[in-house]
């Protein structure tokens, strides 16, 4: 009996292109094992798939009193610059819109228990992390979501990241129209094309119905889509405003405005526009200034709107851009039961507090909108299976992962938040308080992230215990945000009081310190960004919450804003509030400042490693060569299971994905037809000399056209397959000599 | 072999963990195990779940109270698979003994010996199954008559499909696991 594999059991279950792709990865994950895949090249690769770093994976960690060396298994191999093969990383699972379903939960759920450490963590864009997993185990992992059809592809790298929307979006009484199925269609748009290969960094972007509102922050995105209307002819047009160049990080910056209206039938060419625009000019070298804000800042966004347009206008027509309009219901949710009243009270206090905070009325008459709280965006298969069984019973296959890292279930008849609720409460998920002051988000940060310089995730679970006890009115309804670093992905910069790493010498010793931003804005799509005014020591940071909220509460004026209110104080006594709070003792005083909030290892920025957000600059003709390197691996695994014309087959495929990453960088809309590919081969490369061998002419060019001629219609022997194997092998060196010849690889 | 086990040890009383943050830096710190331990995460925020995990290259080790009951949860993930359930018991009981003899703690750990939880986290070899169960079952049986004696230990088959394969086992009148360690050793 042949043994149980998860590809076998699940054969026939997951798409065929993405189970080829996780087959791919997996051949990428022996060979590199071998060495015979390049470490930058295996890097970006296993970033596209979504299996990241992790904290001290370059196998060193500091213990509190010295750097201790981590000594793995397998030694020197690595699987990416300075990244241990066995250190634990991170799997990200990019779930579109956070939208997930019962059975997706579950599996994630089985994934967590089986390679991960029981933990399950919502993060700040709508996806899950599972952490401290063994790149070994993400191929099945992957085939795991494949089956239930989540793709972890692009999940990282320089690619485009998950695409967020706003939890709401069909059940809310603001928005302009549902964007479901635009950024649903538009995920699958994107993912793989090639002309999101190339980016010199990540790409990011954002759906929200309406303007006003905070869920979908489009302001910090690459790219935003506020969906908008107008009446043409006395006919309602659907399309969407179109925002560029938004970021967090170091540098935040406001998206600026593209389009006004653009139809929706031209998002897709204008953002595979603006793709191809950031691809060809956006930085490659200078990593911290290779986002697109800085391409649009630097260009002007006339010019670079002019340089979009002029790069539409190129574009090769396709399908796809409009073909989803056809079907804009393939992504509508149906409530499981019929609409309902609350029934009358009294209901327990518990309930009430919960409903208060948690729940929302949709746009449909006798359904609600409940958020389940998850503390720091973290839970249990436990819990997560026993969500799946709650939205089974009460609302259908319809839940969401939120940008405050909390889970939502919609279309709950009112008739059955009583029972929804004491469910929630029965593990341990009832707690109220969701979009309030206690709420807090963070990044990971220094818990798992390589970069993080302080504890959020510490900070944030202090503040969470701290904020429990009832708070003023008004006090409750503030946002507090934390990040690691200055790379803000707890996008501290949007909250009213914002936290963001940094770290202090006092006295010859470091000290975790955190930088103060307030007076952010959530509203009007994350409208506005918050003034930093100063580092204060982490311990501190829960006093100065305490002394801010408490001036605002009692020197607000009607309904002020907390921004409204830092604007009229004003900077100076808004830090003269919290100035005193900055003194460090000496260490020998009290050393617990020089710990951070839940290590109680004395505190060192040693830990601190290289960054995988940027990912690795690979081009998208050194990712077509390795494919076709991996076709021929391939090619010849099945020569030696004696499968001579599939070998042949995939012999012939190996070449034409090397010709065609080389043909493509002369020809941005080169599509995917063999005769096409041949073709523009032959011309741009083959008759102008560049894929040329200074001894053997065009020898290796005529394997591809000789192969091409062939195609299909020839039964291969042993020896036939044998030798179009050896000449695909030569083909594609040739690829890399030509590619390299002109000067266009990476060092 | 025993793909991915996992045993529960539970604690004789339900005490807050959170202080057992440091001690589990300080097992890396002076390398307490003969193994290659990682870090350490705190999930005390998260209910009925592993609240202090030291996370280790084979194996994690979690102060969990996971369905409400505190115990230590040893999860094993790679490296030499344990060939005898009695194997994997010895680290684990290993483990259970140094957090009792972490004195110096506010809330002192103490384990009990009469129940034990086992649990296989591998859904592609061991479904939480009744063919699964009859497979495994001799096995457990004689590791546990090693423990416990004959017949002095009853096995249940606990939880949902949807769940790993996991038994509860129960053993009155069990050895404290200072003793039931050198029967593991010796079996």
């Amino acid at each position: 009996m042949s043994e149980s594999t998860w590809k076998r059991v699940l054969e026939g279950k997951i798409r065929e292109d993405w189970g080829r792709e996780i087959d791919v990865f997996e051949t990428q994950i022996e060979l590199r094992k071998k060495s015979k895949v390049e470490e930058k090249l295996f890097a970006e690769a296993r970033l596209r798939r979504g299996v990241y770093g992790q904290r001290y994976d370059n196998g060193q960690r500091h213990d509190g009193e010295k750097t201790q060396t981590l000594t793995f298994p397998t030694g020197d191999l690595t699987k990416g610059p300075s990244t241990a093969w066995d250190a634990p990383g991170m799997m990200r699972i990019k779930l579109p819109m956070g939208r997930v379903s019962s059975q997706q939960l579950e599996v994630m759920c089985e994934l967590a228990e089986e390679y991960s450490d029981q933990i399950l963590h919502v993060t700040t864009r709508q996806d899950i992390q599972l952490h401290f997993v063994h790149i070994e185990d993400t191929p099945n992992l992957m085939r795991r979501l494949a089956a239930v059809g989540i793709t972890t592809r692009e999940a990282c790298g320089n690619s485009v990241r998950n695409i967020t929307a706003c939890p709401l979006v069909g059940v809310c009484n603001d928005e302009s129209f549902d964007v479901s199925p635009y950024a649903n269609a538009m995920m699958f748009f994107l993912l793989g094309h090639d002309d999101v290969q190339s980016f010199g960094r990540k790409f990011k972007i954002a759906f929200s119905g309406c303007k006003t509102n905070p869920c979908g922050l489009v302001n910090f995105h690459d790219l935003g889509c506020i969906a908008a209307t107008r009446t043409v002819n006395g006919e309602v047009k659907r399309g969407f405003e179109v925002y560029v160049g938004g970021g967090l990080g170091s540098v935040p910056q406001n998206a600026q405005l593209l389009e006004e209206f653009c139809p929706e039938e031209e998002l897709f060419p204008l953002t595979q526009a603006v793709c191809r625009v950031f691809a060809r000019l956006g930085e490659k070298d200078n990593r911290s200034r290779a986002r697109i804000k800085f391409l649009v800042k630097k260009l002007g966004i006339e010019e670079f709107k002019r340089l979009t347009l002029e790069e539409r206008a190129k574009l090769r027509p396709d399908e796809r851009w409009t073909n989803f309009l056809d079907n804009l219901a393939i992504t509508e949710e149906k409530p499981l039961k019929p609409p309902s009243k609350l029934p009358a009270g009294p209901h327990s206090a518990e309930f009430e507090a919960w409903r208060r905070t948690n729940v929302q009325p949709q746009r449909q008459e006798g359904y609600s909108v409940a958020t389940v709280t998850m503390p720091l965006g973290d839970f249990t298969p436990d819990q997560g299976r026993a969500i799946a069984d709650i939205a089974r019973r009460y609302t259908g296959d319809s839940m969401r992962a939120t940008v405050d890292q909390n889970w939502i279930f919609r279309w709950v008849s009112d008739g059955d938040l009583v029972k929804l609720h004491a469910e929630l409460a029965a593990i341990g998920l009832g707690e109220p308080g969701s979009d309030r002051i206690g709420d807090v988000t963070s990044c990971p940060g220094t818990d798992t992230c390589k970069l993080g310089i302080s504890s959020s995730r510490g900070l944030a679970g202090e503040l969470r215990k701290r904020l429990a006890v009832e708070q003023p009115a008004a006090v409750d309804k503030l946002h507090i945000k934390c990040s690691g670093c200055f790379n803000s992905c707890g996008q501290h910069h949007v909250a009213d009081l914002g936290f963001l790493g940094v770290s202090r010498a006092v006295n010859n010793r470091r000290v975790p310190h955190f930088q103060l931003v307030v007076g952010g804005q959530l509203q009007n799509n994350g409208g506005s960004y918050g003034l930093a005014l100063g580092a204060i020591p982490s311990k501190r940071v829960p006093d100065a919450v305490s002394r801010l909220t408490k001036a605002y509460n009692e020197r607000r004026q009607g309904e002020e804003t907390f921004k409204a209110f830092v604007e009229r104080v004003g900077k100076k006594e808004i830090k003269a509030l919290i100035e005193d709070l900055s003194h460090v003792p000496p260490y020998e005083q009290d050393p617990s400042y020089y710990s951070d909030w839940g290590d109680p290892r004395e505190y060192t920025i040693g830990d601190i490693g290289v960054g995988e957000c940027a990912g690795e600059v690979v081009s998208f003709v050194q990712f077509g060569l390795q494919k076709s390197e991996l076709e021929v691996f391939e090619a010849q695994v099945l020569l030696d299971e004696g499968k001579n014309d599939d070998a042949a087959t995939r012999a012939y495929r190996a070449m034409l994905e090397a010709a065609r990453a080389l043909a493509k960088e002369k020809n941005a809309n080169l599509g995917e037809e063999p005769e096409e590919i041949v073709r523009e081969f032959k011309q741009h490369w083959v008759e102008t000399k560049l894929f040329w061998d200074p001894f053997a002419g065009a020898k290796f060019a005529q394997y591809l056209f000789k192969a091409h001629e062939e195609a299909g219609g020839k039964t291969h022997s042993k020896e036939s397959a044998h030798q179009l194997v050896e000449e695909a092998q030569l083909f594609v060196d040739a690829a890399h000599q030509a590619h390299t010849r002109i000067g266009t690889a990476l060092p | 072999m025993i793909e991915k086990i996992q045993l529960k040890l539970f604690t004789k009383d339900d005490v807050p963990v959170e202080g057992y943050v440091p001690v589990f830096h300080r097992w890396i710190r002076e390398r307490v195990l003969d193994e290659l331990l990682i870090d350490v995460v705190d999930y005390s925020h998260v209910a009925d779940g592993p609240h202090v995990v030291l996370i280790g290259h084979e194996v994690d080790y979690a102060l969990d109270r996971g369905r409400g009951k505190l115990g230590l949860l040893f999860v094993h993930k790679r490296g030499p698979r344990p060939e005898r359930l009695s194997h994997a018991l010895a680290r684990a009981v290993k483990a259970a003994l140094l957090l009792e003899a972490e004195k110096g703690a506010e809330h002192p750990l103490q384990f009990r010996s009469d129940a034990l939880l086992i649990r296989v986290a591998d859904r592609l070899n061991a479904p939480n199954t009744d063919a699964t169960y009859e497979r495994l079952l001799p096995g457990l049986k004689r590791d546990l008559e090693a423990l416990f004696g004959a017949g002095k230990f009853e096995i249940k088959r606990v939880g949902t499909t949807r769940e790993p394969f996991t038994v509860e086992v129960k053993a009155e009148g069990a050895a404290p696991l200072a003793e039931l360690v050198k029967r593991l050793s010796v079996s």
